[in-house]
């Protein structure tokens, strides 16, 4: 007995001496500079389905480049296009490719390549797709020109050639079968396929081809570790063995005591969707005095401050920069809101449904009592995660929680209207199609610049006056990280871009 | 013996079997949903019946579940649907991490409690006490808390062991071994109270008729001990060990979440939870086939110990 208990701890403390000198070694002058990032799950590297916004993007940023860049703050700068311009009409636009930029299997980057990915994206059926939806045409000019023809104008192309649309794909590459686990792009590195497993780890190496914006990044190494669970991420983040991770309001205040840096970057919305605006399963929410009514029900404050512990900002404006024309603000006022209901025929009050996600958020809670106050009961119908999209779409539920990105990857405000407003956005649950905003969006998407902006304005206005959603609070996006590493906040996007990680000086 | 052997791997092959089928039909029920969940919320209804008809999930789930294990039988477990990795793959990258954990905590528990129950009905006084008080405590515990006292203390405080991740044992023995003490310790220490089982059939045993024959014809007292209590304590023994193997399968898949260890149990997780068939289907088959091997090297032991049970 006595000998086994030694043999155990023998081993035991082999195994602490082996593990202090490989875990957490100060790296020298001479040792690779390594970037280990927490991420949550590594998707897809198929340009069609994988992530144009979140940890998602930051993921195959180092080793696809876009066509466009978009920089931390929103501005679109040359990438593997050096220049790019609309015709007046708005529907052709013609890129001028980079020269001499190779891909990683050795394949020469032209407008050939380039046409054979938007090939690919237009063909193949993915989650992305909605962001070909203009393109009628694509056509290489000569062997450095591209000209792409929509069907009408579209916001969003350019926010598109900087996320997925935009990211290139070796010809090679896209024509195999292992394109959504092994990306071949000119990124400035390669992936390690040794020492990478999909789902599990990812490992990006330098490049050898020399990279055209190779100064920006100052990594030799770049480690992406697929982690699930927030504790397990602060726990590496503490132990050392990640650099940066996502974290939740909730871990805000242990990861700052432990002596790491948090990002706060304005975030997603919290609404309460009122979908059913014509009333299809629910007939008060036609009467927007109704949906009105709904919109001061709710102590905005208290919300941010019992859900995210003060991590966000009561919701207004949707779009920074841009201030609505005309709409509604709505302060928390339940008497008005029971006089709305009185006067639109609901005294005797309604009931409402949406889904519960079982994330166990205290958001179904406070959003239930709050309505019981004004006299609307809320149910809400607890549904299986494998269920949860075509639940939610189903048009069964007047109305849904959702968080959506009024901000916007770069800042493009159109992120939020194709996919809420429109009459075919996914968000548009109940497809509602209302002539004065229809008009407003077209105004949008046929101007450019300055008027464009004063078109999104008047949007932002039409919503809070017609109260489509009830925001309820923006939160904060946080992004912890280790004191060595320094990096951005990326406008709209919940995680910094790749290249703006740096070590600490 | 041979014929023991093959009655248990038929019983093996039937179990895969209808565990296979009975996931597969509960997964299928759900249809147009899979296809829907795994295009994503961006998904046009076009897209999602392109993807229904490229999966084969307008099939009625009979033929798709006889379509894969057809595939399966050949070792082709098909490609995920969510990710399109080779199923096979997945599952060599995932299972090495599972099983490091699963025996290092099967044979440390098997070890801990034989010799702590000994120790304890032998000795008794304050080790068996102390083997009663653990049993209670032990189980209390639940262990992804224990997991992540464990980490606090030996990772980020002491900074002695790593608090997440997995290193193949090809890759860096020393690594592998270091990475795994925390989350084995947090197992085993929820399946300590198989200690009292080995203590009370210990016990039960020593005070046999038998026993008090074999002393009274002058065996010596260590002949007595290691060549009939022993052998006659162990079959209850085994038999909790069997399951504990399963529970210890269902503790590392808790504790590979809190260490972050890419092992079956993150990839069971988010295969289930977006419907990715192929994937499930894959890790439901390799679990089957873990805790049939496991149960038969059990039974073979105790048939060892006690050619009574080997008919």
């Amino acid at each position: 007995m006595r000998r086994s208990l030694l043999a155990v701890g023998g081993a035991l403390a082999a195994a602490m001496v082996l593990s202090a000198c490989s875990a957490g070694a100060p790296e020298g002058d001479d040792e690779p500079k390594v970037l280990t990032l927490g991420v949550v799950g590594v998707e897809s590297f198929d340009p069609v389905n994988m992530a144009g916004a979140g940890e998602g993007l930051t993921i195959w940023q180092g080793v696809y480049d876009t066509l466009i860049t978009i920089e931390a703050d929103g501005e679109r700068v040359p990438g593997l296009a050096t220049e790019w311009a609309f015709d007046d009409s708005l529907t052709t636009l013609t890129l001028e490719l980079r020269e001499g930029v190779e891909f990683s299997d050795g394949a020469a980057f032209d407008a050939d390549a380039v046409k054979a990915n938007f090939d690919h994206f237009t063909e193949e059926p993915g989650a992305n797709i909605a962001m070909a939806a203009a393109i009628t045409e694509v056509a290489a000019v000569d062997e450095n020109t591209i000209e792409i023809s929509l069907s009408q104008p579209d916001p969003g192309l350019e926010t598109a050639l900087g996320g997925p649309l935009g990211a290139m794909v070796s010809p090679a590459a896209l024509a195999g079968e292992d394109l959504d686990t092994t990306p071949v792009g000119t990124g400035p590195y390669v992936m390690d396929l040794d020492r990478s497993a999909p789902g599990s780890e990812v490992v990006f190496t330098r490049s050898d081809a020399d990279h055209w914006n190779a100064d920006v990044w100052a990594w030799d190494e770049i480690v992406m570790k697929v982690m699930f669970d927030q504790s397990a991420r602060l726990n590496a983040l503490r132990a050392g063995e990640i650099d940066a991770t996502t974290i939740t309001s909730q871990a805000y205040d242990e990861v700052e005591s432990a002596g790491m840096q948090v990002l706060s970057n304005p975030g997603d919305t919290i609404a309460l969707g009122l979908f059913d605006r014509d009333g299809a399963v629910q007939p008060a929410l036609a009467d927007v005095r109704v949906r009105q009514a709904i919109n001061y029900a709710f102590d905005r404050k208290e919300m941010l401050e019992a859900i995210e512990l003060g991590h966000g900002s009561p919701a207004g404006a949707l779009w920074p920069g841009i201030d609505p024309v005309g709409g509604a603000t709505y302060e928390y006022d339940p008497e008005k809101a029971r006089e709305l209901l009185a006067e639109a025929g609901y005294s005797e009050g309604l009931s409402l449904t949406g889904v519960d996600l079982g994330t166990g958020s205290p958001l179904y809670a406070i959003i239930t009592d709050r309505l019981a106050e004004i006299g609307i009961e809320m149910v809400w119908q607890p549904v299986a995660p494998t269920d949860a999209i075509a639940e939610m779409f189903s048009q069964k539920y007047p109305v849904l929680n959702t968080a959506y990105n009024g901000v916007g990857v770069g800042g493009d405000p159109w992120f939020f209207v194709s996919g809420y407003l429109t009459p075919t956005a996914i968000w548009n649950v109940f497809k509602n199609d209302d002539p004065e905003l229809g008009a407003l969006v077209e105004e949008a998407r046929t101007s450019s610049g300055g008027a464009r902006d004063e078109a999104y304005a008047k949007i932002d206005g039409w919503l809070s006056a017609n109260a489509w959603f009830a925001p309820l609070y923006q939160r904060d996006y946080l992004y912890a990280t280790s004191p060595d590493v320094t990096v951005e906040p990326a406008l709209g996007n919940a995680t910094p871009y790749l290249w703006s990680f740096t070590p600490a000086e | 013996m041979p014929l023991f052997l093959l009655r248990r791997l038929a019983g093996g092959i039937v179990l895969t079997v209808a565990v296979t089928a009975a996931t597969a039909m509960l997964i299928f029920a759900g249809g147009a949903d899979i296809a829907r969940n795994i295009a994503g919320q961006n998904a046009q209804p076009e897209q999602i019946s392109a993807l229904t008809e490229k999966l084969g999930l307008d099939r009625p789930p009979l033929v798709q579940y006889a379509d894969w294990f057809g595939s399966a039988v050949t070792g082709d477990f098909g490609r995920s649907f969510v990710t399109n990795q080779p199923v096979a793959g997945a599952l060599s990258d995932r299972l090495p991490a599972t099983l490091s954990i699963l025996v290092l905590a099967v044979v440390l528990t098997a070890v801990l409690s034989a010799l702590l129950g000994a120790l304890a009905a032998l000795r008794r006084g304050w080790i068996d006490r102390m083997v009663q008080v653990f049993n209670v405590v032990g189980a209390a515990l639940p262990t992804f808390w224990v997991g992540l006292i464990l980490v606090l203390v030996f990772s980020i405080n002491l900074g002695w062991l790593p608090a997440t991740g997995f290193t193949p044992i090809t890759q860096n023995p020393g690594r592998w071994f270091a990475g795994l003490v925390l989350p084995v310790i947090a197992l085993v220490i929820g399946s300590l109270g198989t200690a009292a089982i080995v203590r009370s059939s210990i016990i039960d045993v020593s005070r046999m008729d038998f026993v008090r024959t074999l002393r009274a014809h002058g065996l010596s007292p260590s002949e007595v001990l290691f060549k009939h209590i022993f052998r006659n304590a162990a079959p209850p023994f085994l038999a909790i060990m069997s399951m504990q193997v399963i529970a210890l399968f269902g503790g590392a898949v808790i504790i590979e979440r809190v260490f972050a260890i890419p092992g079956l149990g993150t990839l069971a997780n988010n295969a289930a939870q977006t419907g990715d068939v192929p994937m499930v289907l894959g890790v439901v088959t390799v679990t089957v086939i873990v805790i049939v091997i496991v149960n038969l090297l059990l039974d073979l032991i105790t048939g060892w110990l006690n050619p009574k049970v080997r008919v």
